[in-house]
């Protein structure tokens, strides 16, 4: 891999939140973090490619903010840093927690309704802080059908704030939530799409480094989709055939006899089906 | 009005086949179909774009990307 655009961090599972579209699960029960080791292991990367752009997500990362301080603190040049954030924190303490954070460049609020946090007061909070402290900010809401798309547009109108969105896929507590986006027919079109996150890369703790971010990684399967070795996993089956071949051309290779049902027409969706199978 | 909705629908990237779009909207209540449909025609939201997998359901790429051009002179 000659250039890495983007690495997205999780620091650990550990969330104040148990949402019932969380793609790993995460939740007030897990309170695992980076190692040592795993630290010096993202750094190692961060600081070999200096890569742009920096992605803590989780969990939540507002829980881990000494641990990404440390980070930080370890690196040899200053990437651009942002944090995916329930903003629940922000909510109890005040936005000041976010001060705590080194770097910080961008603040995306996850919000929608499968958070279980309807306060508005919050989104006003954050971009408050965002414009204050000339920092970017947005909401990432979650779709789980078209017509959520209302609300989205209601959120841009009434706060002047950019909202993504994204449609669920059945990845981590989703899957067994059946919080997901559904299809009547199966677009045969994902076939011939192939995984974008050839020049992205997720470190997960406890896991390692993969370039899957959603059902491969955090949906238990016998492939093995991870590792602590940057270099190991680059050279791995996994990624070379998830970056460089269709979903069509991995379904055959796997030659699984896979039955795609309508929701694999999202392509994290048929991409576990195509490595798994049925 | 339900071919208008099926197109923006698609165009909002929730579904890349008409048949797919057209049976979801079929389901809808005629009010529903009204609020989606201005919903979509609104020009922040055409702007708007879907996540990218790069970072997947956590979200991202884009706001970043818009943030970039604004960057300062970081270090």
């Amino acid at each position: 891999m000659k250039k890495i655009d983007l690495v997205n961090i999780i620091p650990g599972n550990e969330c104040n939140l148990a949402c019932s579209h969380c793609a790993n699960e995460s939740g007030p029960k897990y309170k695992n973090t980076l190692s040592t080791s795993e630290i010096s292991n993202i750094v190692d990367l961060l600081n070999r490619y200096k890569v742009e752009k920096v992605i803590f997500t989780g969990g939540e990362p507002t829980l881990y903010i000494d641990t990404i301080n440390d980070i930080f603190s370890k690196l040899k040049y200053r990437p651009e840093v942002s944090i995916t954030t329930n903003g629940v924190l922000v909510l109890e303490e005040g936005p000041q927690v976010l001060d705590r954070f080194l770097y910080l460049d961008h603040i995306q609020l996850s919000y929608d309704p499968y958070h279980g946090v309807d306060d508005i007061r919050l989104i006003k909070k954050i971009k408050d802080y965002s414009v204050k402290g000339d920092i970017g900010f947005n909401i990432s809401y979650c779709v789980k059908e078209p017509k959520d798309l209302i609300t989205v547009n209601n959120l841009q109108q009434s706060f002047d704030v950019d909202v993504i969105y994204e449609r669920i896929t059945k990845s981590g507590r989703a899957k067994k939530t059946g919080v997901h986006f559904e299809f009547q027919f199966f677009e045969e079109s994902v076939l011939n799409e192939i995984c974008p996150n050839k020049e992205s890369l997720t470190y997960i703790q406890g896991s390692g480094w993969s370039h899957c971010c959603s059902n491969m990684v955090f949906n238990k399967n016998s492939l093995v989709t991870t590792n602590e070795n940057f270099d190991e996993f680059i050279e791995s089956p996994f990624y070379k055939n998830s970056i460089n071949k269709t979903i069509g051309e991995i379904s055959k290779l796997s030659s699984l006899d896979t039955k795609f049902s309508p929701d694999d027409s999202l392509i994290c969706n048929a991409c576990e089906k195509a490595f798994c199978g049925n | 009005m339900k071919s208008k909705l099926v197109i923006a629908l698609i165009a909002a990237g929730m579904f890349s086949q008409v048949n797919s779009a057209e049976v979801y909207v079929d389901n809808l209540d005629e009010k529903t179909q009204n609020l989606l449909l201005k919903s979509l025609e609104n020009e922040d939201i055409e702007k708007s774009p879907k996540v990218a997998l790069a970072t997947g359901p956590k979200g991202g790429r884009e706001a970043q990307d818009k943030k970039s051009n604004q960057k300062k002179n970081l270090v």
